[in-house]
């Protein structure tokens, strides 16, 4: 699966990107993650399956997925607060079958 | 105090900051300026390089080695509009779903020809003649009018398409060439409108005022009440309040401000390359709302947070919180504690950056602090951005009285939030057991 990570600046997503990332490893699926900032996010968006937001930029929600055409999601306030990456991945699944483009 | 965020007030502050957030024009700003953090840097990093070295007296600011070492940075932040004003053609052009970068060339050829429209000079030796454009405004100090134009004139050219001004072309014309065509009426209309301005208003004034002038004088009546220690009060007090709704506050602040910072710093940057000291300026304190551990200056509550909290939840949110608070990064934080929607802690997290600013202010008032003069603009560890901007050792404190008024600040806040939190926590666990 892919995802893109959005946020303000980039950089409180890709802290979250490397527990994502381990979690991929250790379960032993495939996944492609990145994480970008508001200034660069919407040349990459393409190439993914689904964009999740810092809950900081919430209100941006409707614009991404204007300009994407990807399915976007906010991410649960307190989850991208300590990394709960279980939940996010959950959360990513149920968007991914909603839009019939679950793999895994 | 839940009633407090329900108030008319604090609803039509959210409404603002969404609204602010989500204006296409805004959004094209503020992605452009974020898009110049690597230029900024590159243009910092050689300013200190041939900077330090004239604090230790090895050479002055009018030798050869530092106008060298120096050229990197006026070729950087020194016309730092130029691409400032492309950008934003380009980023508000592609969010109006039209050419990106011909607008982006579009707005940049009516920037150069307001700001730095060439002109022959004869040099001192009285022969040689050359054809220069003076960089004066395309440094700091022509931000506002190229974010100006670059709003501007991409605004022009969508009202041109939506109103059907541009040239046709035969469908056999190839597509290349028709779209070329079709860029022309716009840059067109643009040009004829930015230089007769610019024009006129040389012509009128004897050449005594420019529309680089004209704008940051027109703006400097808002932008001077702003630029004031009470201005700075406001604008930190907005963005802490915008983060209490999960708002990037410090972002919407910011897109206002930094225009104004950049001039400020490269003013003093201007000062200290002829050898004068650096001034303090109000938007020297925004640094305040922010220099320990993110915005609300959360460090204090994380440290808090690992030596004493009972609570479940806090435990582990200062546990995540701690490494990336010592990068500056504190959406842990806000959204863990959490801090919006959350009154309890929505008090300190106000307070807390509204006294460090305070402090900070005192600090540089008795000429403890020294101003900055490198502009940084960028997310730096901990320490970082505070002694890299002025390069002295004294504003290493800066973030240290962030520290400590922040665990003076948040500490009953977060004695009575944590009780509240392990009590329910508590309390789940019985229901579990039964």
């Amino acid at each position: 699966m892919k995802i893109l990570l959005v946020c303000a600046g980039g950089a409180s997503t890709s802290i979250l990107m490397k527990k994502m990332k381990k979690y991929a490893e250790d379960k032993g699926f495939e996944l492609e993650i990145i994480a970008k900032g508001l200034s660069d996010y919407d040349e990459y968006g393409a190439q993914f399956d689904v964009i999740l937001l810092g809950p900081q930029i919430s209100y941006k929600q409707t614009e991404i997925e204007e300009h994407s055409k990807k399915p976007v999601a906010v991410i649960a306030p307190y989850d991208y607060a300590v990394g709960n990456v279980e939940n996010i991945f959950k959360q990513v699944d149920s968007i991914l079958l909603k839009n019939n483009t679950l793999e895994r | 105090m839940n009633k407090f965020f329900e108030s008319k007030f604090m609803k039509w502050l959210q409404k603002f900051g969404e609204k602010l957030g989500n204006n296409k024009a805004f959004s094209a700003i503020s992605k452009s300026m974020m898009g110049t953090m690597a230029i900024i840097l590159v243009g910092a990093f050689f300013q200190i390089i041939a900077t330090v070295p004239t604090l230790f007296g090895w050479y002055t600011t009018e030798s050869t080695i530092y106008q060298v070492l120096y050229t990197p940075y006026n070729m950087t932040m020194g016309i730092l509009s130029v691409f400032v004003v492309f950008m934003i053609g380009y980023n508000y052009a592609k969010s109006l779903a039209m050419k990106p970068m011909q607008n982006g060339i579009v707005a940049l050829i009516c920037f150069l020809i307001v700001a730095a429209p060439a002109t022959t000079v004869t040099l001192a030796d009285g022969t040689t003649t050359m054809t220069v454009l003076d960089s004066s405004y395309l440094g700091a100090t022509g931000l506002f009018v190229a974010i100006l134009i670059g709003i501007l004139t991409v605004n022009l050219t969508h009202f041109c398409e939506k109103k059907n001004i541009v040239i046709r072309m035969p469908d056999v014309v190839p597509s290349f060439l028709s779209e070329a065509f079709s860029a022309m009426l716009p840059l067109l209309f643009n040009i004829i409108i930015w230089y007769g301005i610019g024009t006129a208003l040389n012509l009128l004034t004897n050449g005594q005022m420019n529309l680089p002038l004209l704008i940051t004088y027109i703006l400097s009546i808002p932008l001077s009440a702003i630029n004031t220690v009470p201005g700075m009060f406001i604008v930190c007090l907005f963005a802490c309040l915008l983060w209490t709704f999960g708002i990037h506050g410090t972002m919407v602040a910011f897109v206002a401000l930094m225009a104004v910072m950049m001039q400020n710093t490269a003013a003093n940057a201007a000062a200290v390359a002829s050898g004068n000291p650096p001034q303090f300026y109000a938007t020297l304190l925004f640094g305040a709302i922010a220099c320990a551990g993110g915005t609300g200056n959360t460090l204090g509550l994380v440290l808090l947070g690992l030596k004493s909290a009972k609570s479940k939840q806090l435990k582990a949110v200062s546990k995540a919180a701690i490494v990336p608070g010592l990068f500056n990064i504190n959406e842990p934080v806000t959204f863990g504690f959490p801090i919006m929607y959350n009154p309890i802690m929505a008090i300190p997290y106000i307070l807390t950056p509204l006294i460090t600013m305070l402090l900070v202010y005192i600090g540089y008032a008795i000429g403890f602090f020294k101003p900055a003069y490198v502009t940084i603009m960028s997310l730096l560890p901990l320490f970082m951005g505070e002694f890299l901007g002025s390069m002295a050792w004294q504003n290493l404190f800066i973030p240290i009285v962030g520290i400590v008024v922040g665990l003076i600040v948040y500490y009953p806040f977060f004695k009575v939030y944590d009780k509240q939190l392990a009590e329910k926590e508590a309390a789940v666990e019985a229901e579990k057991a039964v």
